[in-house]
C-alpha cells in the first residue's frame, strides 16, 4: 500500500510540475508580448502628443496648375516628410505631390522649427481648403 | 502471502491508472488554458499595435459618393477588407481601395473607403463616421454637410 501511495505521489508531483511549467511559460510569453505592445502604443501616443504642424501659406499657380504648401514643424518631434498626406478641397492628392523639400533640400528629416514646402501638381482651379497630415495622423488645415 | 502480494499488485496498478488518468486530465486542462492565454495575449497585442486615423478634411468631405480616407497610424499591417464602417450609427456597405499603388495596408499607408449606400440618406447637417478594424480599434470622424 505504501508503495502504491508513493507511486501516486510521484505521478502527481511530475504532472503538477509539468503543468505549472507549461502554464507559467505561456503566461510569461503573453505578458512579454503585451508589455512590448504597451510600450509601442505608449511611444506612439507620446509622439502624437508632441507633434504639431502649422500651414503658414498655400499658393496656387494657375499657369502650372500647382499648389505650393508651406508647413512648419511647430512640435518637438522630428517627422518624416515622405509620410505626410495632402488633401485638397476634400480629395486625397498625395499621389500628385511632385516634391517635398525641407529648408530647400530633399530630406527624410523634418526637424522641429524647419519648414517643409510641398508642391502638388494637377491642381487646375484655385482650391478653397487644403490639409497636411503627418505620418502619425496629426493635421493642420488651410482655408482661403 | 500470495494473496497479499496479488492484492498489493492490484492496488498498485489501480492507483497508478487513476493517478495517470487524473494527471492526463490536469495536463489537458492546463494545455487548453495555456493555449487560451496565448490566443488572448496575441489578440491584446494586436489590438495595442493597431491604430487608425481618419484624415479627411472636416471642412469639405466628398459626399457623392462619400469618401473616407483612413491612415494606418499603428505599427502593424492591417487587413483593409476587414474593416467595418458605420455612418450615423448605421452599418453600411462600401468599396475600399489602397492609395499610392500600395499592395498592403502597411503602417502609414492610406485606404479610401467609398460609401455609396449612405449617400442617398445623407442630408445637410451633422454626420458621424466610425471605422472599426478587425481587432476592434476604431476611429471616429464628425463632419457637417
Amino acid at each position: 500500500m505504501a508503495f502504491s501511495a508513493a507511486a501516486v505521489h510521484i505521478i502527481f508531483a511530475i504532472a503538477i510540475t509539468a503543468a505549472g511549467a507549461i502554464f507559467a511559460t505561456s503566461v510569461f510569453n503573453a505578458e512579454d508580448a503585451i508589455e512590448g505592445a504597451w510600450r509601442d502604443d505608449w511611444d506612439r501616443r507620446d509622439a502624437a502628443v508632441h507633434t504639431e504642424i502649422t500651414i503658414s501659406n498655400a499658393i496656387h499657380e494657375p499657369s502650372g496648375s500647382t499648389l505650393t504648401i508651406h508647413v512648419n514643424n511647430t512640435g518637438s518631434v522630428t517627422l518624416d516628410p515622405a509620410l505626410t498626406e495632402i488633401i485638397v478641397d476634400g480629395e486625397y492628392v498625395t499621389a500628385q505631390v511632385s516634391s517635398r523639400l525641407v529648408e530647400g533640400t530633399s530630406s527624410t528629416v523634418w526637424a522641429p522649427g524647419d519648414e517643409l514646402v510641398i508642391i502638388v501638381t494637377s491642381i487646375t482651379t484655385a482650391p478653397s481648403t487644403a490639409s497636411v497630415i503627418t505620418g502619425n495622423g496629426i493635421a493642420d488645415y488651410w482655408r482661403t | 502471502m500470495v494473496d497479499s502480494t496479488a492484492s498489493h499488485m492490484i492496488f498498485f496498478i489501480a492507483a497508478t491508472l487513476v493517478a495517470v488518468s487524473a494527471s492526463g486530465l490536469l495536463g489537458g486542462v492546463v494545455l487548453k488554458l495555456a493555449n487560451d492565454v496565448d490566443v488572448k495575449g496575441d489578440e491584446l497585442r494586436e489590438s495595442l499595435r493597431t491604430d487608425i486615423t481618419i484624415i479627411n478634411d472636416p471642412g469639405i468631405v466628398p459626399t457623392d459618393p462619400l469618401k473616407i480616407y483612413v491612415k494606418n497610424t499603428g505599427s502593424n499591417t492591417l487587413d483593409h477588407d476587414a474593416v467595418s464602417v458605420f455612418v450615423d450609427g448605421q452599418f453600411v456597405s462600401y468599396t475600399v481601395s489602397l492609395m499610392n499603388s500600395a499592395s498592403f495596408w502597411r503602417p502609414s499607408e492610406v485606404i479610401e473607403i467609398q460609401v455609396t449606400e449612405a449617400t442617398a440618406a445623407m442630408g445637410t447637417g451633422d454626420h458621424q463616421v466610425r471605422v472599426i478594424t478587425e481587432s476592434g480599434r476604431y476611429a471616429d470622424f464628425a463632419f457637417r454637410i
